[in-house]
């Protein structure tokens, strides 16, 4: 059995590479794939401390959240294909319309 | 079956796949074009679906591979080729000290979470569910046990929530005249 510290240092670095992601790209559709990373380094959190503590919960609420992972994605990329046709680029440095 | 969940319970197979998790995610975040950053996403994700093996919870492992590698990630790579990104790949991105700063904080996070589980915490009550009890009923009726009793609002909520994601993106992505 590898040992609970390992895989927290392993979601560590997963959800730090997808801040990274988020902060330092500029394409819209790789910002959300850099979230996604970050979601799943949370779930692999939650399913770890399931296995470690003999319960259930962590494995129902990694279920719970691959559905609001997927339907965040529908609408989020819905969202990218509206401000495409509208602005003609997905960097996310142009979208700045709120900003008034 | 026992036999090849304690296969994938062996030291080895954990720190293959995580370090080939890591470079894959890292080489998602780093490439320009964004069709090679879904390919590396979708190999990031088969590799958890290996580790969610190694912890013996084998649904998470297969709705891991069929939701995410085969719903979400379709989803994303249909979008890129919808939107024929493949010409302005090379978006322009942040470069100069902005970009390091960005780097910077990304690893005060890291060491941050660190210190985190460097702090003692004390290990809650253990839960009614021990590895031998669920390989004896099985990891998805475990699950389901749960899923349709204790949790089973959240469950009937993820549906509405579905159903909801479905309309929004079909209202906002509908082509209206302006």
């Amino acid at each position: 059995m590898v040992p609970l510290p390992h895989y927290l240092i392993f979601t560590a670095i997963l959800f730090t590479l997808g801040v990274i992601g988020v902060l330092t790209r500029r394409n819209a559709i790789i910002i959300f794939m850099s979230i996604e990373l970050m979601l799943n380094s949370v779930n692999l959190t939650m399913v770890t401390f399931a296995r470690f503590l003999d319960s259930m919960d962590g494995q129902v609420a990694v279920f719970l959240v691959m559905t609001v992972a997927a339907a965040e994605v529908a609408v989020g990329l819905a969202l990218i294909v509206a401000i495409y046709r509208k602005k003609d680029t997905i960097n996310v440095d142009e979208m700045h319309i709120m900003q008034g | 079956m026992e036999t090849v969940l304690q296969y994938f319970s062996i030291n080895p197979v954990f720190y293959i796949f995580a370090t080939l998790a890591v470079i894959f995610a890292l080489m998602m975040v780093t490439s320009e074009n964004p069709v090679y950053s879904a390919i590396f996403l979708v190999l990031t994700f088969f590799c958890l679906s290996v580790i969610y093996l190694t912890l013996e919870a084998e649904f998470v492992a297969v709705i891991q591979v069929l939701v995410y590698t085969g719903a979400i990630m379709v989803l994303f790579v249909f979008v890129i080729m919808l939107l024929n990104l493949g010409r302005d790949a090379q978006l322009t991105e942040y470069a100069g000290p902005m970009k390091y700063l960005s780097i910077l904080l990304g690893f005060a996070i890291l060491i941050q979470i660190g210190l985190a589980t460097k702090v003692t915490f004390s290990i809650g009550a253990k839960g009614a569910y021990p590895i031998e009890r669920v390989n004896e009923m099985g990891n998805t009726e475990a699950i389901a046990r749960e899923l349709f009793s204790q949790y089973l609002y959240p469950f009937e909520i993820a549906s509405i929530l579905l159903l909801l994601g479905m309309i929004g993106a079909i209202v906002i992505s509908k082509k209206r005249p302006d």
